[in-house]
């Protein structure tokens, strides 16, 4: 569950695809290194709001999805499921990009 | 009333006071406090009786004229300006509600629309994308490598808009099901090619995103 959104101006209320969050666990598998209700940070890869890019090109994904990142912007664990907007390269989430099965360049393409 | 302050506001610059004046009877000037009660511009007359020779006009025609500027000083001056186009007591011709078609925006810019439309046809063939076809596109993408990439799926949704005229396209990536929109006429789009076609009984289909099925939908 999200409680803060890092980096964002005080009139910008929600936060976006590439945007790095304060989350709290709410649920998690038995043996795994995070447990409930460890505050943890991540970054927004998947919405399912619109995402609209320059040339005209609108994208919505059927589910929202993060990817849970460190203080630098590594991740935290050590596979990505599901499509993975190249964008993020940009950003310098460059691991999590290379870990995904599959990209989509620029917000659009496999 | 509502006509003689028309008039007041209607007329030129100069000479408004005496021409008000000279349509009100002087005893009138009383009556007109109390219909004027609502409008909050309109301030009491100060003296019902208003001297013809005064420079000044008095009373509630003092606020709107200076609302808009004008100035009742050298009242000597009696004439209507010629950019005004209207004088006090002649009617207006009648007024037309609509433009000729020709001469409205709407008809141009569907002309402009057209053409946009044309031009991009003769240059690209593009197939007549419906709902409910399986579509798959060539997509090159500007921004960082000039890959081409190919894209396939089931077209949900098209707006009909000129040369803005959008489809949907949705398809399942890596197991999540992505939705884009995309402009039917845009550069960036290298190829559409129809594979199949799917008897749909709507526009839109929408509802076939609570059905995820494994094929290409």
């Amino acid at each position: 569950m999200c409680i803060r959104v890092i980096g964002a101006a005080g009139n910008q209320r929600y936060a976006r695809i590439g945007d790095v969050i304060v989350a709290v666990i709410k649920d998690a598998l038995p043996q795994m290194p995070l447990e409930r209700s460890e505050v943890i940070r991540a970054v927004i890869v998947r919405t399912c709001k619109e995402f609209k890019c320059e040339d005209g090109i609108i994208i919505r994904y059927d589910d929202n999805a993060a990817v849970i990142i460190d203080q630098k912007g590594n991740p935290k664990g050590t596979r990505v499921f599901g499509a993975i907007a190249e964008e993020l390269r940009e950003l310098n989430f460059t691991k999590i990009v290379s870990l995904a099965p599959e990209t989509l360049f620029i917000f659009s393409f496999i | 009333m509502q006509a003689l302050l028309r008039n007041v506001c209607r007329s030129g610059t100069r000479g408004t006071s005496l021409k008000f004046l000279d349509c009100t009877p002087p005893g009138a000037a009383q009556s007109f406090i109390e219909p004027l009660g609502p409008c909050s511009w309109i301030r009491q007359i100060v003296s019902p009786v208003i001297p013809h020779d005064g420079v000044q006009a008095y009373g509630f025609c003092t606020k709107a004229l200076a609302l808009r500027g004008f100035s009742t000083v050298g009242a000597a001056e009696v004439s209507v300006e010629d950019e005004d186009s209207s004088s006090p007591m002649v009617d207006h011709p009648p007024r037309i509600k609509f433009k000729r078609p020709d001469k409205t925006a709407r008809h141009i810019m569907n002309i402009l629309n057209k053409e946009a439309v044309d031009k991009v046809r003769t240059e690209r063939e593009i197939p007549d994308v419906q709902p409910g076809c399986i579509v798959q596109m060539r997509v090159q993408v500007p921004e960082n490598k000039r890959r081409e990439s190919t894209l396939k799926g089931i077209v949900i949704a098209r707006r009909n808009a000129g040369i803005a005229t959008t489809f949907r396209l949705r398809r399942l990536v890596a197991g999540v099901g992505v939705e884009s929109v995309f402009p039917l006429y845009s550069p960036n789009i290298k190829e559409i090619k129809i594979l199949d076609r799917k008897k749909v009984r709507r526009a839109k289909l929408y509802y076939l995103r609570d059905r995820m099925n494994a094929l290409k939908k």
